[in-house]
């Protein structure tokens, strides 16, 4: 169990580095720009003494190590400043948009986590099958078909021609729960489009590889019930490079977010971040990226840990 | 006969009757309700004296009234002002207010806030110096009189108190609560309230309960909600399933897919955006210092083709730095017909008779691909090489985008009742220390400058329009110094068919008129 904490600490430290490492870049985006920053915050129409009065106003007539150590002191005070563009503090738009696109990103996890593990076990089961082969053709199309199309045309296929869910906008869970999911299943469902066929098709192929294997083949001429071989032993086995895939399609869910809060009017970070780079408000960029970027970290660094409950040679290891 | 007559007689009286039923149908108002309508872009800001965009003009115009307004013919009136006294020779404009006017907040719009209002505007505004470049002080002189003192004359201020300018706030708001309050919090004259904001979502007014315009301009609608849709398919299908009445924003394939099936289209009679190329003359002998080359690609570019084609006929023509229709309207210009042949018999006179290579530069914000590679296209049908270049945003913005030494700059800005300030900006030898189309231009006629800067000093509106009618003239015919690709209209929005504007898009006005628009049964 020693060098199980010792892999945590060592995940940790990684995930350190690595959120430190964002922190540099996210603060770098405004220097990294060609072009004047603070000309192209202010417009080319602005004055030369208003764009001086920015530049001090940022403290961006300071070298660029200050500058990176009074915005990190900043963000450590969990003060990110003022948007330049919506004059509102960036941690109240924060507060106030991160709970909605959580609320459509979490259910979208989950929704393809648990679906895609269950298509995939049951296209490996049945391999062959009519259902197999159904599930195959659909996991696929999913996964090239373009996200953006499948929303515009579920859109117009259940919210213009049906019209049984609303078209767009978001209603929170706490104010009406009921508006809040017919809301949220378009959304959602496009988030989990990727995601869900990508963890299917690789659990089919993760399963078919098990339950060829010895050790499955030795417990089914034990006679132990089939039920027990394949969600006891194999499905454990399964799962391991599962997970590594999981991690990465939190990536790709919070990509998708950005594409369903455009097309169904969605007030959530993701737009915020849209937003704030068409208007070029710097500020609200740099707080944004590293506030996901964190995030993404910190998700992965929880499936790490994951890693070792279902791995029992990393936790006796310390994934070595 | 008689029969004949008979006949004729009822075919008449039963036509009348249509025409009667239609002229009541037509002005059967559906008084109270809901309006929800949607923008692509949320605003900015909700004080007064920061709007800018179209988006913040439309969403703020329920809350905010201007000092003058334009009526239905077109000429400027006093608003919320009783009246504006030009005095050239004393250098002031006399604004005096009608009395009874209320805040939202019940506060008084008298002197003091008027005052207030120009000084803040001045004070604080991004377009202070458009509006009030020429303002030396302001001076209250009675409750409800201020007076505004020039450093020059400029016969453009009655337009500016049209615009952003003459917008008011309420100095009582902004004395209780603070600056940083304000820019939140819309609270102005107009006919409806601001109940609720969520950014980037949506917000909703309520109709003013002390509006005190309300006998003559009374709200049509109890509440409308304004939603912020930002993709132009999401919004077709929420005007498809009827989720929102009206939308601004949209492009040119959506209107013209949704007015073909009855949707109606509205656009403002004053505002339009024109699309400029500008033609770059920094470098001593540029093929483009020479006047025959700049129209001989006037001339090569087939204008009304690249309307019809690209922009589904939403766009339009115009041979100069004005629409037909307004005051500022010039037919002395004689502009440039597509004219392949002409335009190759030009660049011959000057001198080039194989053409030569140039480039055009644009923003890559600017989203004009379309007209760029149709340019292209026609300039190689003359001989002249096109290299098309797109730049960066930020370059584009921070190095200002008229400073590109050769070649040629495509871009668009939208103009109206302002057209002779932009033009002062953008063609007169101020440009060259501003921000100005022809900021690096060597081409700087002092004939030109002459007559924009008589137009923008003039005693009267009659003399303004006479100097910027030569002003328009010079611009296109006699140097050439752009030429106007295609129009668009500044402000347009499409409705349902039961959505009716009578003056609410459809005027001259920079700010919207929210009691002209109304639902028909």
């Amino acid at each position: 169990m020693g060098s199980y904490f010792k892999f945590i600490a060592k995940k940790l430290l990684l995930a350190l580095l690595t959120i430190f490492a964002i922190s540099v870049f996210a603060f770098l985006i405004v220097h990294l720009m060609p072009g004047d920053p603070v000309r192209v915050m202010l417009g080319a129409e602005a004055d030369e003494a208003a764009v001086e009065a920015m530049r001090i106003q940022l403290h961006m007539d300071r070298p660029l190590v200050t500058q990176y150590l009074i915005w990190i002191g900043n963000i450590f005070k969990g003060e990110f400043g003022k948007s330049l563009v919506l004059n509102l503090s960036i941690r109240s738009l924060i507060a106030e948009r991160l709970p909605v696109t959580l609320s459509l990103t979490v259910p979208a996890m989950v929704i393809s986590i648990v679906f895609g593990i269950l298509i995939g076990i049951v296209c490996a089961t049945h391999r062959g099958s009519f259902i197999d082969q159904l599930l195959t053709v659909l996991m696929t199309t999913m996964n090239g078909v373009p996200v953006f199309w499948i929303g515009i045309m579920l859109m117009y296929l259940l919210g213009v021609n049906w019209k049984i869910l609303p078209l767009m906008g978001y209603v929170s869970p706490k104010a009406d729960f009921a508006d809040y999911v017919k809301h949220a299943i378009l959304p959602v469902f496009i988030m989990c489009f990727g995601p869900m066929s990508s963890i299917a098709r690789q659990v089919r192929t993760n399963m078919l590889d098990v339950i060829n294997q010895d050790y499955i083949r030795t417990a089914t001429a034990y006679g132990l019930p089939v039920s027990k071989i394949r969600y006891k032993y194999a499905l454990k086995n399964v799962l391991i490079p599962v997970i590594t895939l999981i991690a990465l399609q939190i990536r790709s869910i919070v990509g998708g977010s950005l594409l369903a809060e455009q097309v169904f009017s969605i007030a959530g970070i993701s737009r915020l971040i849209t937003m704030s780079v068409m208007n070029n408000d710097f500020l609200t960029v740099q707080a944004l990226v590293l506030v996901i970027s964190t995030f993404v970290v910190v998700a992965n660094l929880l499936l790490d840990i994951a890693y070792g409950f279902v791995d029992p040679r990393i936790r006796l290891t310390g994934g070595k | 006969m008689k029969k004949t007559l008979s006949l004729l007689i009822a075919l008449v009286m039963v036509l009348s009757c249509f025409a009667f039923a239609s002229t009541a149908s037509a002005e059967e108002r559906v008084m109270g309700g809901t309006v929800t309508g949607a923008m692509n872009v949320d605003v900015n800001t909700y004080a007064s004296w920061r709007i800018r965009s179209q988006q913040e003009k439309t969403a703020l115009s329920p809350v905010y009234e201007t000092l003058m307004r334009f009526d239905a013919e077109g000429n400027l009136q006093p608003y919320l002002a009783e009246s504006l006294t030009a005095d050239q020779a004393n250098l002031t404009y006399t604004v005096k207010l009608r009395d009874g006017i209320t805040f939202s907040d019940g506060s008084k719009l008298d002197g003091d806030a008027l005052l207030w209002n120009f000084e803040n505007f001045k004070e604080n505004s991004q377009t202070s110096a458009t509006h009030f470049g020429s303002v030396d002080h302001f001076e209250k002189t009675d409750d409800l009189t201020v007076v505004i003192h020039l450093k020059e004359w400029n016969t453009q201020i009655p337009f500016s108190l049209n615009s952003v300018a003459g917008l008011m706030y309420s100095k009582k708001a902004f004395d209780e609560n603070g600056y940083d309050w304000c820019l939140e919090h819309a609270v102005g004259t107009g006919p409806y309230v601001m109940t609720e904001y969520i950014s980037d979502d949506h917000k909703t007014y309520e109709k003013n309960p002390t509006y005190w315009n309300a006998e003559a301009e009374p709200a049509t609608f109890d509440k409308i909600t304004l939603k912020i849709i930002a993709d132009t398919m999401s919004a077709q299908a929420a005007l498809l399933s009827k989720e929102i009445d009206f939308y601004l924003g949209s492009d040119n394939q959506m209107k013209d897919t949704l007015q073909s099936m009855g949707y109606n289209l509205y656009h403002n009679k004053m505002w339009y955006t024109i699309y400029f190329l500008i033609f770059g003359s920094a470098v001593e002998g540029s093929p483009l210092a020479d006047v025959k080359v700049r129209q001989a690609i006037a001339y090569a570019i087939d204008s009304d083709a690249i309307s019809k084609n690209l922009d589904y006929g939403m766009s339009f023509v115009s041979n100069q730095y004005a629409v037909e229709g307004t005051p500022f309207y010039s037919s002395e210009v004689k502009g440039y017909e597509y004219n392949v042949e002409k335009a190759k018999q030009l660049l011959a006179e000057a001198g080039y008779p194989d053409g030569f290579s140039t480039k055009i530069s644009v923003g890559v914000d600017q989203r004009l691909d379309r007209y760029m590679v149709a340019l292209q296209g026609y300039l190689q049908k003359v001989g002249i090489t096109v290299e098309l270049d797109y730049q960066e945003t930020a370059i584009w913005t921070s190095k200002g985008i008229y400073e590109t030494d050769e070649g040629m700059i495509l871009a668009g800005h939208g103009f109206g009742a302002n057209l002779v300030n932009q033009a002062v900006n953008n063609f007169s030898k101020r440009a060259i220390s501003g921000v100005g189309m022809l900021k690096n231009s060597k081409l700087h006629p002092d004939d030109l400058d002459a007559a924009l800067m008589a137009a923008l000093s003039a005693a009267d509106n009659d003399i303004m329009l006479e100097n910027m009618h030569e002003a328009e003239r010079l611009i296109i015919d006699e140097y050439c110094l752009g030429y106007p690709v295609v129009m668009g209209y500044g402000g347009e929005i499409i409705t349902q068919p039961d959505i009716i504007d009578s003056g609410f898009f459809a005027d001259f006005n920079e700010m919207h008129t929210w009691t002209n628009l109304y639902r028909v049964k």
